[in-house]
């Protein structure tokens, strides 16, 4: 079997590795000009479905490491909802015991 | 007409001073003449002078390259981005400048398209985020972004894994052993019990495989799985994740890859290493204040 070693970057001849950290990653700053990739009408469809596209593993089932609020921003997201929930509800009960 | 001024593109901050000789040659292979292609907007060499330099501020350096207003301004960049040979070149151009820079020093890479209208814009975005800055880069010295992809064939990883699963194999003689009508819903029944093993199976090997990686590192991120149309590949991907791994611990962390490599590809898995990467999954501030709230919940 040939042996697949890492591949260095600038050798990457997938593109995807690249475009996926470029354009999706990085220190992000309000410039003089400003593009929002996911607003713009005309851009490519590649790079379309690189940032919006549904994720085929989550479609799958493969979705292990969605309840880890440290891998996932989604599980940040609910972990904060139900937070959120919670603290309406402590302050609800507040509100109707100081009545 | 009167030409417009032109704009300043920023790559990467860095804390210590590029060297001379690399800026020089990242410079003269950015502004090589590069073939025109059709559809593709015409070099501007001749009314903007792309050349790489740092702009000082705050103890930081900006490198950056001046770039021309058409191409690069607002409509223009707009236009650009749904040319898919534009893209190409000029996110390859990004990832060179950035990675050359690397090689020296700890860099900030920004994401593509990061743009000024004047070095003082970019000496003011210094000033405003400096002190972020500088943190960001000490936690980050000595230290490199790797990435781990797997890759899953579905249809082959369903064969090898029904061969070893007694419930769809006991469902295969009684299809065989039943009428039309039957078979058939013993066949759908079997799709959905197959499914689901497939699941199981690849969320537990991803899962192990990426656990191990981890005990390597110093962080760990999970991105989204690309499609198809994307990865050019013709399996799935099942598993998108970067690293950030101390410089001493490269080789640990290419052993594990490898064993795992050798572990799973009889199972149809296929693995695909690469870097060291520019840290662009790990130089967001957001990195910190998750790792306080997983230690908090935790």
């Amino acid at each position: 079997m040939a042996e697949q070693k890492m591949v260095h970057p600038i050798a990457a001849t997938n593109l995807a590795d690249i475009l996926e950290r470029v354009l999706d990653k990085g220190i992000v700053i309000a410039g003089d000009i400003r593009i929002q990739l996911a607003d713009i009408d005309l851009l490519n469809i590649k790079i379309r479905l690189l940032i919006a596209s549904v994720d085929k593993a989550m479609l799958m089932g493969i979705n292990w490491w969605q309840q880890d609020s440290y891998l996932s921003s989604k599980a940040k997201d609910s972990e904060l909802k139900r937070e959120n929930s919670a603290l309406k509800k402590q302050l609800e009960r507040s509100k109707t015991k100081t009545r | 007409m009167k030409q417009k001024e032109s704009l300043i593109y920023l790559y990467c901050v860095t804390k210590r001073k590029p060297d001379r000789v690399v800026i020089d040659a990242l410079t003269g292979s950015i502004s090589a003449p590069g073939e025109v292609r059709e559809g593709m907007p015409r070099p501007f060499v001749d009314e903007v002078q792309e050349k790489i330099y740092p702009i000082y501020s705050q103890g930081l350096y900006a490198i950056v390259t001046m770039v021309s207003p058409i191409e690069f301004g607002e409509e223009g960049l707009k236009n650009n981005l749904a040319n898919m040979k534009w893209v190409e070149k000029n996110v390859r151009r990004h990832e060179m400048v950035v990675e050359n820079i690397m090689e020296n020093m700890t860099v900030l890479p920004f994401k593509f398209g990061t743009i000024f209208k004047t070095e003082d814009g970019v000496k003011k975005m210094l000033a405003e985020r400096g002190a972020d800055f500088k943190k960001t880069i000490a936690f980050l010295e000595g230290k490199g972004e790797w990435g781990v992809k797997i890759y899953c064939d579905f249809k082959k990883f369903a064969a090898s894994a029904i061969k070893e699963d007694k419930e769809t194999k006991d469902l295969d003689e009684e299809i065989s052993a039943s009428g039309k009508g039957k078979a058939y819903l013993l066949k759908k029944k079997q799709d959905e019990l197959i499914k689901s093993v497939v699941t199981q199976k690849v969320s537990g090997y991803t899962r192990d495989s990426f656990e191990r990686l981890k005990r390597t590192s110093l962080e760990a991120k999970i991105n989204k799985t690309l499609p198809k149309e994307v990865t050019e590949k013709d399996e799935d991907m099942v598993l998108n994740a970067a690293f950030l791994i101390d410089k001493n611990r490269v080789k640990a962390f290419d052993d594990v890859l490898e064993r795992l490599k050798t572990e799973y590809s009889d199972k149809g898995l296929v693995f695909e290493g690469s870097g060291p990467w520019p840290p662009y999954n790990f130089c967001l501030p957001k990195i910190y204040d998750r790792r306080r709230m997983h230690e908090r919940v935790t």
